[in-house]
């Protein structure tokens, strides 16, 4: 590294070079990857299904009697109906734009909270960042989806409410991970920053650390969706989330359950549909992960 | 060898991953056909007397019965809880002062024979004299005045008992088998009430020692004793050798036939009738209208069933809170619900279209179909004349000032989420543009609400043996207590329910009771939705289930055929 | 190793008392008033109401109620249920069991599949075995164990007949929902499994064991599987805490007794003291499981003591 007059010129143009091969370098080996396609294509067909259900659905979803009562599939109906009489194709298209909902507003809520709680504790260091940490780890102590429960008890059911408690049951991971990274950086420009004079501490962080942090952040958001979707609807499995008549995946999971006998498929296709989508977002992040990730010790 | 070991190993858990998933494709029972267009209105199913009982080579004594049923009851103290679902055991080891048979005639059980003063003030009981309780305590008028202060006490939280000895004054002991029982105004319905198994008479000697355990295995004087009670999993009774009495229901002399009687709570429907199918239990409750087909057609299951007596299942409608405040928008709801629909589908089977404010078995005079028979047109009609006359930009009908149509119904859940029929409503009022929601919870918020007047109403039954028990419903000192959900305050109707309550002639107490019932529908208090029928799976190997006259189950001469 | 072990427990302090402090908070950012929910079932008056309000002791200052919580969460004694106005403490230990074996028999079922398969996986690699067993670990991640569970019950419940579809008791209630719990835990210990085998595969002493002609079972016995293992192993405690909370949707969905399915009826009972007590003991037991484990990953394996 050469000494220079422009102090934190060097460093933000080099890592500017870096950064963008490095962009270039990961689409590349994305497209390589057949899972990461696959996941790529099934995450693609959730977003158009979610965006375009009214021109997809046949039916509206909620009306009832648009055909006879717990009918079998057939080609008026690819899914059946249930025992309302609600074509079920037409409610697991609109389920899509709930899940769609619920993944995004949860990853959002998580990573913008926890992704400044990492900065803010990564970066400034000392008892803030044994404050936030502690904080983090009370968060933590609830395994699983208990702490959405307990928030969801005090909240109240209901789908608004379960995007909070699952966003912020995941604040934690996206705190530590932002932490992770923060503190890598830092070892490494703590050394540049000793040898200048005068360079803005929060400029370093918006130049410096924040692009590090993207590509991990991006992976977990991804991953991190298909973790919202899947407690979302296991929360509305146990009556504590989407409330009737929404036609969420979780809660017609839950309904076609004492008719799961004869007429199997209220609750089978509604579970498919979160699988394939969990599926697709999964394939999709781990494919993101194996591209970004073994460049990005900056 | 290790390699071949995990390779045989990961090879079964695909195969049965593969069988579990090409399960659904591969259904080897034929599903029943369904009616691709509107199903054709069903004609009202009967209920079915119990299967004729062939001259038995002598019942066979023995054996453990599985009873499944659908709720977990909050307690087993007769005189304690709320809720039906207690009675539905008590009904087979609690005894009452008279009995009740399923055609509504009174007969003799604790008391031997009974008198009521010209102005139903006093009522005299002879009782019998080879009673004992459960724990040998001898069954007297001492008793019995003790079981009717321990209701009645400030002290006490009574459920559903507080509703049947409404103006209770004081017990009289007469002598040691004689009992007077004083109300403060006339009070014709306390016969039929003293026969519910509400009343039941249970040990006040053992009652004082249990403290809280009377919850779970109170001492009765029936043939069958509790002794155990896990909550939200099941209750178990014993048969006692140590009665030796007739009971009302039998032809014989003796307790009945099986050793224990075990009550497995299942509120998950599925399940609960998968447990009849493959033989866990012997008996299950509350059948559901999809598995209905199914079961009738399999040679190994019988279905009984009986009509309820009391209110039809109903929505009470909350008078103080709008939109339903108004006259209009609750006529509309009645308008708007297809109930021969609803027993079709989702009742096909296990209800019918009710008659009035109370089933068809307590007072059969058909009063709703000219009231309110279904048209949605007539309700849009009114609703506009309401005010809600414009469909918003998202469907819901809004009023001039651009405010949507919002009804909130308060409704029960079980464990399992809102009930169907909760959703159906939900979906036929949204169907006219009324935007409904589901307050789905669980006894205690829901009880607060109603209680509260909180919502738009809450959909319950309430099942009663006596009209007189209306006036949990509609009697205006009723708001926010039990039961009077829509929050009624009607003078007209306090006197009508106060006037037929001292009425000694049998058809001026009836005629007074229609003219209750044209009020609440005039007032359209309430909408009232099915006439259910109480209906029960048995397997071919039991036999011998029984009604009382308040339909709830008399499973003490169960008996297994093999 | 001293002073590692003094700053673990150390930390642990603050984690656990912040724990209990918003696990008592539960109860009071509620609406509603807990007196009155228990006792609405039945007619009450306004001293009956206030009597077992003071009884509660839910009339006193905040602070002063968080004292009274901790001091009797210490002994035991959680507050009584609303709904079966039994105590907590009682009500959990009745239903505690059930869902002990529920986890443990899922965790086996988890570790059985799970390490099975990615060893299988990791001596293949790029195989079709390591490919299908890869699409099993992504499913597994995946499926939701609900689902899973209803198509457990469909097939071998009420079609096949081999097992009952719901209730407790004995060994034939516990099979289908470890198997449900089991499997879909089982993905992410085979995926760990895999890439943990595949490094140690790499490492010099193993092409030092083949080289001196040991046979293939004993390099993999004697040398990689243990070495292997190790982060599994490890992993195995935070699994167990991911296997109680998956335990909450199984037991709902076979209607088994336990605590999850507790949780769930106490939740839509707003039956608070109750969850208050659940969630307490669940994360104090997780906080203290995590503990051990790292301080036994630091005894085990010395270069990972640093924070």
């Amino acid at each position: 590294m050469r000494t220079c007059a422009k102090t934190d010129a060097l460093p933000s143009r080099r890592a500017w070079r870096a950064t963008s091969s490095l962009w270039l370098d990961a689409v590349r080996r994305l497209r390589q990857s057949k899972g990461a396609m696959i996941g790529l294509v099934l995450t693609m067909i959730l977003f158009a299904t979610a965006l375009l259900a009214p021109k997809v659905a046949p039916y509206p979803p909620n009306k009832i009697n648009v055909g006879g009562f717990l009918e079998r599939p057939s080609a008026a109906h690819l899914f059946g109906t249930d025992q309302f009489g609600r074509d079920v194709f037409s409610r697991v298209v609109f389920g899509a734009r709930i899940s769609l909902t619920v993944g995004f507003v949860a990853v959002g809520i998580a990573s913008v909270l926890g992704t400044i709680t990492g900065l803010v504790s990564g970066y400034y260091g000392g008892w803030v960042d044994n404050v936030l940490m502690r904080l983090v780890d009370v968060l933590l102590a609830f395994p699983g989806i208990l702490l959405a429960l307990a928030i969801v008890s005090i909240l109240g059911p209901g789908l608004r409410n379960v995007m909070v408690a699952v966003g912020v049951s995941a604040i934690p991971t996206y705190a530590r991970l932002t932490r992770g990274s923060v503190l890598a950086v830092r070892e490494q420009l703590y050394i540049t920053a000793a040898r200048s004079v005068g360079v803005n501490n929060t400029r370093i962080l918006l130049r410096h650390v924040f692009p590090n942090v993207i590509a991990p952040l991006i992976v977990a958001s991804t991953l991190g969706i298909g973790t919202s979707i899947l407690w979302a609807a296991a929360l509305s499995f146990l009556g504590l989330g989407s409330q009737p008549p929404e036609p969420e995946w979780g809660r017609m999971l839950s309904e076609g359950r004492q008719y799961l006998r004869d007429h199997w498929w209220i609750a089978t296709f509604p579970g498919l549909a979160i699988m394939i989508t969990v599926l697709g977002v999964n394939l999709l992040g781990d494919g993101l992960r194996d591209a970004l990730d073994p460049r990005l010790r900056a | 060898m290790r390699k071949r070991v995990f390779t045989v190993l990961s090879m079964l858990v695909l195969v049965s991953l593969v069988l579990g998933a090409c399960g659904p494709a591969a259904t080897p029972t034929p599903a029943p056909a369904q009616p691709t267009t509107a199903p054709q209105p069903t004609t009202a199913p009967q209920p079915t007397t119990p299967p004729p009982t062939q001259p038995p080579a002598a019942p066979k004594r023995g054996g453990t019965l599985t009873i499944g049923i659908n709720q977990n009851p909050p307690t087993l103290d007769p005189h304690a809880s709320p809720s039906a679902i207690t009675f539905y055991i008590l009904s087979s080891t609690g005894e009452s002062l008279l009995y009740l048979t399923p055609d509504r005639q009174l007969k003799p059980w604790l008391a031997e024979s009974w008198e009521v003063s010209a102005d139903a003030k006093v009522f005299t009981f002879r009782l019998r004299k080879d009673v004992t309780f459960q724990d040998g305590t001898p069954f007297n008028a001492q008793a019995v005045k003790w079981n009717f202060d321990r209701i009645t006490s400030p002290d006490f939280h009574a459920g559903a008992a507080a509703g049947l000895v409404v103006g209770y004054d004081h017990t009289e002991v007469v002598d040691e088998y004689t009992v007077r029982i004083h109300f403060r105004n006339g009070y014709v319905p306390f016969l039929t009430n003293a026969a519910s198994p509400v009343l039941s008479m249970i040990s006040p000697v053992a009652t004082e020692q249990q403290g809280a355990k009377v919850n779970e295995t109170p001492v009765t004087t029936g043939p069958y004793r509790l002794t155990e009670f896990v909550a939200n999993d099941h209750a178990t009774m014993e048969r006692w050798d140590g009665y030796n009495r007739q009971p009302p229901w039998a032809d014989h002399v003796g307790p009945g036939y099986v050793d224990k009687i075990i009550w497995k709570v299942i509120p998950e429907t599925g399940t609960r009738v998968a447990t009849v199918e493959s033989g866990e239990c012997q008996v299950i409750a509350d059948v559901p209208y999809s598995d209905l087909p199914r079961l009738q057609a399999s040679k190994d299951i019988t279905i009984q069933n009986a009509a309820w007596v009391g209110s039809p299942l109903q929505w009470l409608l909350n008078v103080t809170k709008p939109p339903t405040d108004d006259v209009r928008v609750r006529k509309a709801l009645n308008f708007a619900i297809n109930r021969q629909a609803l027993a079709d589908t989702i009742y096909r089977g296990t209800g019918r279209p009710p008659v009035g404010i109370v089933t068809a078995a307590l007072l059969d005079v058909p009063l709703l179909s000219s009231y309110y028979p279904y048209d949605p047109d007539k309700a849009r009609q009114l609703l506009a004349e309401a005010g809600w006359n414009r469909t918003g930009a998202d469907g819901f009908l809004v009023n001039d000032q651009g405010k949507r149509l919002e009804i909130q119904i308060n409704s029960i859940d079980y464990g399992t989420g809102p009930r169907e029929i909760d959703q159906w409503v939900q979906a036929q009022l949204q169907a006219i543009g009324i935007a409904v929601t589901l307050k789905a919870q669980a006894r205690p918020p829901w009880y607060e609400d109603n209680y509260a007047c909180a919502t738009n109403g809450p959909i319950m039954l309430y099942r009663f043996g006596d009209p007189d028990s209306l006036q949990a419903l509609f009697h205006s000192k009723n708001v926010g207590g039990f039961a009077n959900w829509s929050c009624v305050k009607d003078p007209e109707l306090d006197r009508l329910i106060e006037q037929a309550r001292v009425e000694t002639d049998a058809q001026k107490r009836t005629q007074l009771y229609v003219e209750l019932s044209k009020r609440v529908l005039e007032n359209a208090y309430i909408v009232p939705l099915v006439d259910e029928l109480s209906v029960w799976a048995l397997r071919s190997e039991v036999t011998g289930l029984k009604f009382n006259g308040f339909t709830y189950p008399v499973a003490a001469d169960v008996y297994f055929v093999r | 190793m001293g002073i590692y072990t003094l700053r673990r427990f150390v930390w642990a302090v603050p984690v656990v008392f912040g724990v209990s402090v918003l696990v008592f908070m539960m109860l009071h950012l509620v609406p509603g008033d807990p007196v009155k929910m228990m006792l609405s079932e039945f007619q009450t008056t306004q001293e009956q109401l206030d009597l077992l309000r003071s009884q509660l002791h839910l009339d006193e200052s905040l602070p002063k109620q968080y004292a009274r919580f901790v001091w009797g969460a210490l002994h035991g004694d959680l507050g009584y249920s609303i709904r079966t106005k039994r105590p907590v403490s009682r009500e959990i230990t009745d239903n505690l069991l059930p869902t002990l074996e529920l986890a443990s028999l899922g965790l086996l079922v988890a570790a059985i599949m799970g390490i099975g398969l990615g060893i299988l996986a990791a001596l293949k690699p790029h195989s079709w075995v390591d490919a299908s067993s890869s699409v099993f670990a992504l499913l597994g991640i995946s499926m939701p164990s609900f689902w899973l569970g209803l198509l457990m019950i469909f097939a071998f419940s009420l079609h096949l007949k081999l097992f009952p579809a719901t209730g407790g008791g004995d060994l034939k209630h516990l099979v289908l929902p470890a198997l449900t719990l089991g499997l879909t835990e089982s993905a992410i210990i085979a995926r760990l499994t895999r890439s943990s085998m595949l490094e140690v595969l790499r490492q010099e002493y193993i092409v030092v064991a083949r080289s001196k002609g040991l046979r293939e079972s004993a390099v993999l016995l004697r040398h990689a599987l243990k070495n292997a293992l190790i982060p599994v192993v490890t992993i195995f405690g935070l699994q167990f805490g991911r296997l109680l909370a998956g335990a909450v949707v199984v037991e709902t969905v076979f209607g088994r007794p336990g605590i999850g399915r507790l949780i769930v009826e106490a939740i839509i009972n707003k039956d608070f003291p109750l969850v208050q007590g659940i969630v307490l003991l669940v994360s104090c037991t997780y906080v203290l499981v995590n503990l051990i484990v790292d301080l036994a990953y630091g005894f085990l394996d010395p270069r990972i003591r640093y924070d």
